[in-house]
């Protein structure tokens, strides 16, 4: 009995133990530099940042998806961001990304659902399609810094603004978006319907739910958030760069998994996602703080992926054999 | 359920909206001070038990940078200075955590910068002397307008990198014939390489040569290599080759070579790594320059006693010491490298 | 999908004869275009010869990993293992046997690596080849010091691999089509082929009829690591020098070879030649968009259009929208 209840609270939340192990272990290895009130604010910020990408990319699992333009979303839309922006000015261009990004989602959306090609290779196409849009547009653009002002101050301070000490814009906006993305899941139609989509689609056509237009709502989200997040990875760096999304959809699909939410789809969360997400990134930081050189961080990325995964195996097997 | 999501969208577009209009700005951060490192560098001083850090876009990604960190590692510890070394590994999101890192922690006296990006690094300059930390560039400058945060520039001038083979070119070819050209690059929107070809377009400025594609070769000789192919293929009169690294201009050469088309085809580059420095020894690579990240350093290790003993130096570029190799000093470089 | 796990797949099924259709179509109007704006260069021999030259290495890993596809599985940590690979011959490049002997062993044991995780453990190949991908990332950076590895001296008989000619034709392009012609063999001929068709269309029906699912899995991706490090070796040795991340990035190219070539996603159909072509096709789009003289970024952004295209014209029975 004892081991049934054990093991099925480490079923459920494995992943938040996994979570407040890891943050346990860098403050004791990591400290002093670790607990530093200045370092936990970095954390938060990239948590914020890093984030909002994944929060997008798990509808996309959600549904059955996957999306590996995310990358180049972010860098597309920051470009443009900043293109834009010199010309008219932040917000309105702020807007105009916005519904970009959100475009972009649809487009991949309608090539997954419409034109029925593999979300892999879907996506792939449009990731190498924005490629070469990044970089036609940098290299014509000259000048990629963006000097506008949000409420006064210029965009990196916007970034670095702190309040309380740890609550900066990044991850202010990520705990809205992730209290109103899990509401949308948990409680409207169309978000438990994205499950069904994901998990059971014969089943939901079956019983009137129209896939296609779910999935292509999912995949406007993560444009949506791709956006986003490309607006205050712009902030923090004060430019936009041709290689800013560089690695991004790996970790934010690591982030995501690790996570627990399954890449099959219809199974996963918010709080999942955000579990996810501030694991990679407490290992980052605390592997940053150590001094770690690149190539062992590499390493350890890899390995507590590896080890992630095998225990969520191990943990479900056991249940399925009970 | 629209109602639902109607009201959903409501409550949080009004959460989003009231918190960024309630981020006043009474933020830590100062406004930019320039007291860490003026426009002349004069005045900063730095301790004798110099703790600095570096951070470069790469220590690894291609033979300069890790030419330069080497040294820098060597100098340092000559000296008694500690170094942290930090790889951006070619990311400006990476580097920006690295800084992140490096302000948080607290405990260097100078931050030697190789910025991933020069518009970027403007960004980090003025976070880096808001903290109170001076900074030095290093290979690479950020943009104008970051300069008047950072004490000096270490490195090459890469304008003059350019001359040394446009010269060449001119005084070999003269001015008068049409000529045909194509330019090996490194990686687009990099700010050395967008500074050398710009360079190489204003030395061009007024003579008829012709340039014929520009082809970007990341950091790879095979990458040149393919390139080159392609290229040789596309057009029969390539007169000569401007390679902006000698890494690309080896992978040229070979393709040349196995096209049989050497005596044709002129190739002049720089950086000057020791096989391309063979290369002039033997006639198939026409220029190049030496640039090499021992001397950058030397010319740091300059300015950083300088610094750490109460001295000042002198103006803000501090360049370091070019030399052309033609086949007239191949072997005498060589020797000496 | 027919549940014929013990068939073997008709002959239709296996040449792809139909599978590559809207393939051939998109090429020879790409190829028309090429030619009509750059004359008839593209047809000399020089030409064509660096095209195959240029495609040789992602071509000897896409025809391994082909086989690792069909199981239904995917390998994306190919980048790392053949920088790996690379690696290691350019720090044994004085002597050839060493070199190759060894670069295969570390790869192979990267494939095995591999091939537990997927196979034994049956844990899902996308996501686990990203971590292995990471781990293979920090194994050749650590080994190369992140260095720049190049030749000190003179090693013809290595050489000769990357740079040399057999009747006329590079050695590289040597490799490749043995190699194809090996994993063609053993795909349509043998029972191991017929195995991997079977785990691929149906992993419990397979079981039924005795076939190991876990074995043939570790084994496709042993082949991959074996062939990779063999891919390694030609890469170094095409200019006799690397950096340890050259190979990053090219697993996309294996993968868009691979799909473009017939096989599916989610496996149980797929063979080498449609691989062979989908490998050809992407060296002709870079090859074919320098002749026209448009810069790589035109030739970013039309190579996804192509693909879409490419994949939008292929009969591909729609599994929904599964990856």
């Amino acid at each position: 009995m004892k081991n049934n209840k054990a093991l099925k609270f480490l079923r459920e939340y494995n992943v938040v133990v996994i979570t407040a192990l890891v943050f346990l272990a860098a403050v004791i290895i990591a400290s002093p530099k670790f607990t530093k009130l200045s370092n936990l604010s970095n954390l938060a910020m990239s948590i914020g940042t890093y984030g909002i990408l994944a929060i997008g990319l798990t509808f996309v699992f959600i549904v059955g998806g996957i999306d590996l333009s995310i990358g180049y979303q972010v860098a597309f839309c920051g470009t443009m961001l900043v293109i834009i922006a010199n010309v008219i000015g932040l917000v309105p261009a702020l807007i105009i990304v916005l519904l970009m990004g959100t475009a972009i989602g649809y487009l991949n959306g309608t090539i997954v659902t419409r034109l029925k090609i593999p979300p892999l290779i879907g996506t792939l196409a449009v990731m190498t399609a924005l490629n070469g849009l990044v970089l036609l547009l940098s290299n014509n653009s000259g000048n990629l810094s963006i000097k506008d002002t949000m409420f006064g101050v210029s965009l990196p301070e916007f970034y670095r603004f702190q309040l309380f000490g740890v609550l900066s814009p990044s991850i202010i906006i990520a705990l809205v978006l992730f209290v109103g993305f899990a509401l949308f899941l948990k409680y409207t139609r169309a978000g438990s319907d994205m499950y069904v989509t994901g998990g059971n689609p014969e089943a939901g056509a079956f019983s009137g739910i129209n896939n296609g237009r779910l999935t292509r709502i999912a995949y406007s989200i993560c444009g949506l958030c791709s956006a986003i997040c490309s607006f205050l990875l712009v902030s923090s760096l004060g430019a936009s760069t041709y290689n800013m999304g560089d690695g991004l959809d790996i970790t934010a699909i690591c982030a995501v998994v690790i996570g627990g939410v399954k890449m099959q789809g219809g199974k996963g969360n918010m709080g999942m996602c955000l579990m996810g997400v501030a694991t990679m990134q407490i290992i980052n930081n605390a592997m940053i703080k150590m001094g770690l050189h690149s190539s062992m961080q590499s390493l350890v990325t890899g390995i507590v992926v590896i080890l992630v995964l095998i225990l969520d195996k191990l943990t479900s097997k056991k249940a399925v054999n009970e | 359920m629209n109602k639902k999501i109607l009201t959903m969208l409501l409550v949080f577009s009004m959460l989003f909206t009231i918190v960024l209009s309630g981020c006043k700005n009474e933020g830590t951060a100062d406004t930019n001070s320039t007291t860490a490192g003026g426009s002349e560098g004069a005045a900063t001083e730095l301790p004798e038990n110099l703790h600095a850090a570096y951070a470069a876009v790469t220590t690894s990604l291609a033979p300069w940078p890790i030419a330069l960190v080497n040294s820098m590692q060597k100098v340092f510890d000559e000296n008694g200075w500690t170094l942290d070394v930090y790889d951006g590994e070619g990311s400006p999101a990476t580097q920006t955590e690295q800084i992140n890192s490096i302000i948080s922690d607290g405990e260097v006296d100078l931050v030697i910068l190789f910025p991933a990006d020069s518009e970027v690094g403007v960004t980090y300059v003025q976070q880096l002397n808001a903290a109170g930390i001076p900074v030095i560039t290093l290979g690479s400058d950020v943009t104008g307008d970051g300069q008047s945060g950072v004490v000096c520039y270490v490195g090459p001038n890469q304008e003059e990198l350019v001359s040394y083979g446009a010269n060449y070119i001119k005084d070999t070819f003269g001015t008068e014939e049409e000529l045909n050209y194509v330019i090996l690059s490194g990686w687009e929107a990099q700010y050395d390489y967008v500074l050398r070809e710009a360079a190489v377009n204003k030395f061009f400025e007024g003579t008829p040569y012709n340039q014929l594609a520009v082809k970007y070769c990341g950091a790879s000789r095979d990458t040149a290599l393919e390139e080159m192919n392609n290229l040789l293929t596309a057009h029969d009169d390539i007169d000569f080759v401007f390679a902006l690294s000698d890494e690309f201009a080896l992978g040229a050469i070979q393709a040349i070579d196995q096209a049989g088309r050497s005596d044709e085809i002129t190739v002049v580059s720089m950086e000057a790594f020791s096989e391309g420095i063979s290369a002039v020894e033997e006639g198939t690579l026409a220029v190049t320059v030496l640039m090499r990240g021992d001397k950058v350093v030397e010319k740091l290790e300059e300015v950083l006693q300088a610094l750490t003993t109460g001295g000042s130096i002198d103006g803000y570029e501090q360049n370091s010491e070019l030399v052309e190799i033609t086949i007239d000093n191949a072997s005498a470089m060589k020797a000496e490298y | 999908m027919q549940l014929k796990a013990t068939e073997k797949p008709t002959l239709k099924e296996r040449v792809g004869g139909i599978q590559n259709f809207g393939i051939f179509i998109i090429m020879l109007v790409f190829i028309i275009v090429v030619v009509a704006l750059s004359g008839v260069k593209f047809f000399t021999p020089t030409n064509l010869l660096n095209l195959l030259r240029s495609i040789s290495v992602t071509g000897l890993m896409a025809v391994a990993a082909t086989l690792v596809m069909i199981t239904g599985n995917i390998d994306l940590s190919l980048g790392w293992m053949i920088g790996l690979a690379a690696c290691i011959t350019g720090v044994h490049s004085d002597n050839t046997v060493v070199a190759i002997v060894f670069a295969v062993l570390a790869c192979a044991a990267c494939g095995a690596f591999n091939g537990i995780l997927i196979g034994g453990l049956k844990l899902n190949a996308f996501i686990t080849t990203l971590g292995t991908a990471y781990v293979f990332k920090g194994i050749t950076m650590m080994y190369s010091d992140g260095k720049i590895l190049t030749a000190s001296v003179q090693n013809d008989s290595l050489k000769f691999i990357g740079q040399g000619n057999i009747l006329g034709v590079p050695t590289p392009i040597w490799i490749f089509l043995i190699a194809g012609f090996i994993f063609w063999f053993l795909l349509k001929s043998t029972t191991f082929g017929s195995r991997i068709y079977a785990v691929g269309a149906n992993a419990v029906s397979a079981k039924f009829s005795g076939v190991s699912s876990a074995k043939i899995v570790m084994a496709t991706y042993i082949l991959t690591g074996i062939v990779t490090g063999i891919a390694g070796v030609v890469f170094y040795s095409k200019v006799m020098s690397v950096q340890p991340y050259s190979g990053a990035g090219m697993e996309f190219d294996v993968l868009t070879a691979i799909v473009l070539g017939g096989t599916s996603v989610s496996g149980g159909k797929g063979n080498v030649p449609g691989t062979i072509i989908g490998i050809i096709f992407v060296g002709i789009l870079s090859n074919g968009f320098t002749l026209i003289g448009l810069g790589s970024n035109a030739q970013y952004i039309t190579q996804g259009v192509i693909l879409i295209l490419a994949m939008r014209t292929d009969v591909m029975s729609s599994r929904g929208m599964r990856g």
